[in-house]
């Protein structure tokens, strides 16, 4: 299946040039869906019928040259807390099972500007709370690298959908690194942008002053160009940021020379996976041949981070899920007594444990006699944080390490030892509590078959470098390890 | 031999402001309209919506502080009042716990006993709860808060 | 293995509870302070950090005084706002009784 091997610019490409039509580019990845779904499961909503309404549309607005731009044509697959007008949107959770906005979210109205194809919404972690996509209210999705395993989250059906084929790239959100860490189970290239880079209206909230979108694409120049697309200044978005730098395609630059890689001693010990450390410092080495100066240094407060997030993260949280309570929109329990009533049951039924858990806690750190121990300090600690790259970022352009201590694991080991899942995200969490930009690029695959993916830390604004410095790697590596699973019409046991 | 006792009163005034749009959002305040028709996904806490601030509420309210001789606060943010309610979208009202937008003023009165200073604590802004019966939501709102100083 | 420090007594999961409106059950009510102890437990490592004199960080660059003109910009979105609604009666929400 040629067509799926495409990348999302490569694919943009051909329809310009009409080789190829919006139709065939959404038949293709629907045939795929068809064949790879029942395995691994990216999807909560697939519509079918509304991607073949859109390519007609945008093939006659391309065809009279009203679009012109590089993603016009191309399908895309939206995260499941991302609102689209009259589109099932769950945030994978039972509260929502029903709910259908009416309005879209700023990110995917740029895209759908662009002519963006919009095939369908990822399976996620439930309300983004997790690592592995396995707390959805409809089942977890399988890593199209092995079944057995999990794609990561908590965008780990937008990941899975791109590594399976099932879809030309996908829009992630990432608090703690719910973007990076499943990008690197997956094998795609994903991408945190700085804080108030993409507007967050229309984004269902977790944690306010950590969440994102951003892109999860099969290559470094797709990346580049669908931040471009969706990154906008938006006026309905009290935190979004007014950027004149966001042609971040100009970064597709293949050179390295003089850039300063600073990779921290306290990322690369105890912990983490051998395999998962050869891979990363091998990547390390391609860029320092191609003249980047690579040393090593200390990243203090590392071990603080994950503590800090998660009480600030639950404490926001708590307070955003507050509005699911089954009177205005969502699922609201049948039987009760009063209103209060109403409220407990529907929250207790709508909810799974592991939200339940971070609401619990979040409430307990922001009640009265323990909000200054707990949520105070975990700001304090936030501000250290900053402080901490900030220094670091003096010496060095970018920050380098893995995105994950292990590559995935096996679907069913993680939520017993809610703990011990937490401490996986000991790479990404402290780049949300920094607002800084993030990207995971593949950079090997483990004994398993499993990706291992490299996270990329740059300073404020500096989404441009990374992309320099991610892209630069891709040329030097011939993109080998970019290569999409074998599952569905991908799988090399097909004959065609 | 019968106990004396003082009066000592403290007043909590909620103003509603008499801007155009509501605080958060560009609804219409109008007056009188048929249920849920001034409303839109941020003022009825739906998912993804975010608040922006009406500027008219700050000038009005810092005008109300200045005439009241009150202290401006130069840098002043909301805070979340958490707790459920069907009057309350969000189940949270924002409002200024801790950096309210004036503190210490005072309001001079004629009382039996001659001219008094009435002070002013703080004012602080917050949207207002709906109403149960037909849409409210989210109009504005200052909080005047006196200390307790009437004596009777 | 960290000793647990922190003891979540039956009335804290009850008001937590309360804050949280969640009903749990007796089997959930254990679960949740095992979590909860272990969690704070670990955030507890914070304390290690001498963090006098630093302001608690909401927003990592400020972007200040972000507002919006008085100026209508909604018309009439009554059937937007209804359209999700569990259950409706004529034009609003109904809920049950608040009072008594």
């Amino acid at each position: 299946m040629d067509l799926l091997k495409l990348t999302a610019l490569e694919l943009g490409e051909k329809i310009k040039a009409k080789e190829v039509t919006v139709r065939e580019a959404v038949d293709a990845v629907i045939g795929q869906i068809k064949e790879a779904e029942s395995e691994i499961h990216s999807f909560v909503t697939i519509d079918e019928e509304g991607a073949y309404a859109q390519a007609e549309e945008i093939q006659k607005k391309i065809d009279v040259g009203e679009l012109t731009g590089p993603l016009a044509g191309v399908p895309v697959a939206i995260k499941d807390n991302m609102c689209i007008e009259g589109q099932l949107t769950t945030c994978s959770s039972k509260i929502l099972s029903n709910f259908k906005p009416t309005y879209t979210a700023e990110a995917v109205e740029n895209l759908r500007k662009a002519g963006a194809v919009i095939i369908g919404k990822t399976n996620m972690d439930e309300f983004a709370m997790g690592s592995t996509t396995e707390t959805s209210y409809y089942g977890p999705t399988r890593n199209p690298h092995n079944t057995a395993h999990v794609p990561g989250g908590s965008s780990g059906g937008s990941c899975a959908a791109v590594a399976a084929s099932e879809c030309y790239y996908a829009l992630g959100s990432d608090t703690g690194g719910s973007i990076r860490q499943p990008s690197s189970f997956c094998g795609v290239v994903g991408l945190k942008p700085t804080y108030g880079t993409v507007s967050r209206y229309g984004l269902i909230a977790y944690g306010s002053s950590l969440d994102q979108i951003g892109p999860v694409a099969k290559d470094v120049s797709d990346c580049a160009a669908i931040l471009e697309t969706i990154a906008s200044h938006d006026p309905k978005d009290s935190t979004s940021m007014d950027r004149d730098d966001c042609d971040f395609t100009e970064a597709l630059v293949d050179d390295v020379k003089g850039l300063r890689i600073g990779i921290p001693r306290d990322y690369m010990g105890e912990g983490l996976d051998p395999e998962v450390n050869d891979a990363v410092m091998k990547a390390a080495k391609v860029l320092e041949e191609k003249g980047a100066i690579v040393e090593a240094f200390d990243l203090r407060l590392v071990k603080y981070a994950i503590p800090a997030y998660y009480t600030i993260a639950d404490a926001e949280a708590s307070s955003n899920l507050e509005r699911f309570d089954g009177v205005k929109y969502g699922y609201r329990t049948k039987d009760y007594d009063g209103l209060h009533n109403m409220y407990k049951k529907t929250r207790s039924e709508g909810f799974g444990p592991e939200v339940k858990r971070r609401i619990m806690l979040g409430s307990f750190v922001l009640s009265s006699g323990y909000y200054d121990a707990y949520y105070l300090k975990a700001l304090r600690t936030k501000a250290l944080i900053k402080k901490e790259f900030d220094r670091a970022f003096r010496n060095y352009d970018i920050i380098l390490g893995p995105a994950a201590p292990t590559t995935a694991p096996e679907l069913g080991k993680s939520l017993s030892d809610p703990m011990k899942m937490y401490l996986g995200d000991i790479y990404t969490i402290s780049v949300n509590l920094a607002g800084l930009p993030g990207m995971s690029v593949p950079v090997g695959k483990d004994s398993k078959g499993l990706p291992i993916g490299m996270q990329l830390i740059g300073n404020v604004f500096e989404e441009k470098t990374l992309i320099r410095a991610a892209y630069t790697y891709e040329c030097a590596t011939k993109k080998m390890h970019e290569t999409p699973a074998n599952v569905g019409l991908m799988s090399e046991k097909e004959v065609r | 031999m019968a106990k004396q006792y003082e009066t000592v009163i403290g007043l909590e005034v909620h103003i509603e402001l008499a801007t155009k749009t509501k605080i958060f959002c560009g609804c219409s305040t109008e007056f009188g309209g048929a249920p849920n028709t001034h409303t839109c996904p941020v003022c009825t806490g739906m998912p993804g919506s975010l608040p922006v601030l009406n500027k008219q509420v700050v000038e009005y309210a810092m005008a109300i502080g200045l005439a009241t001789n009150c202290k401006i606060t130069q840098v002043c943010k909301f805070d979340r009042k958490n707790y459920f309610y069907p009057d309350n979208p969000q189940n949270y009202q924002i409002s200024q716990l801790y950096l309210p937008i004036a503190r210490d003023g005072y309001v001079e009165i004629e009382s039996g006993s001659g001219k008094k200073k009435v002070r002013i604590h703080e004012m602080h802004m917050e949207e207002d709860a709906g109403k149960l019966v037909h849409d409210e939501w989210m109009i504005l709102h200052l909080s005047i808060i006196t200390e307790a100083v009437c004596h009777l | 293995m960290i000793k647990l420090a922190n003891k979540i007594s039956d009335e804290t999961i009850e008001y937590v509870g309360i804050l949280a409106k969640l009903e749990l059950s007796e089997e959930e009510k254990e679960a949740a302070k095992k979590d909860m102890e272990q969690m704070l437990d670990y955030i507890d490592t914070l304390n290690e950090l001498d963090t006098t004199g630093i302001e608690p960080m909401s927003h990592v660059f400020p972007v200040q005084n972000v507002f919006r003109e008085d100026v209508v910009t909604n018309g009439d979105n009554k059937e937007a706002t209804l359209a999700n609604a569990p259950l409706r009666k004529e034009d609003s929400f109904e809920v049950p009784k608040t009072i008594g």
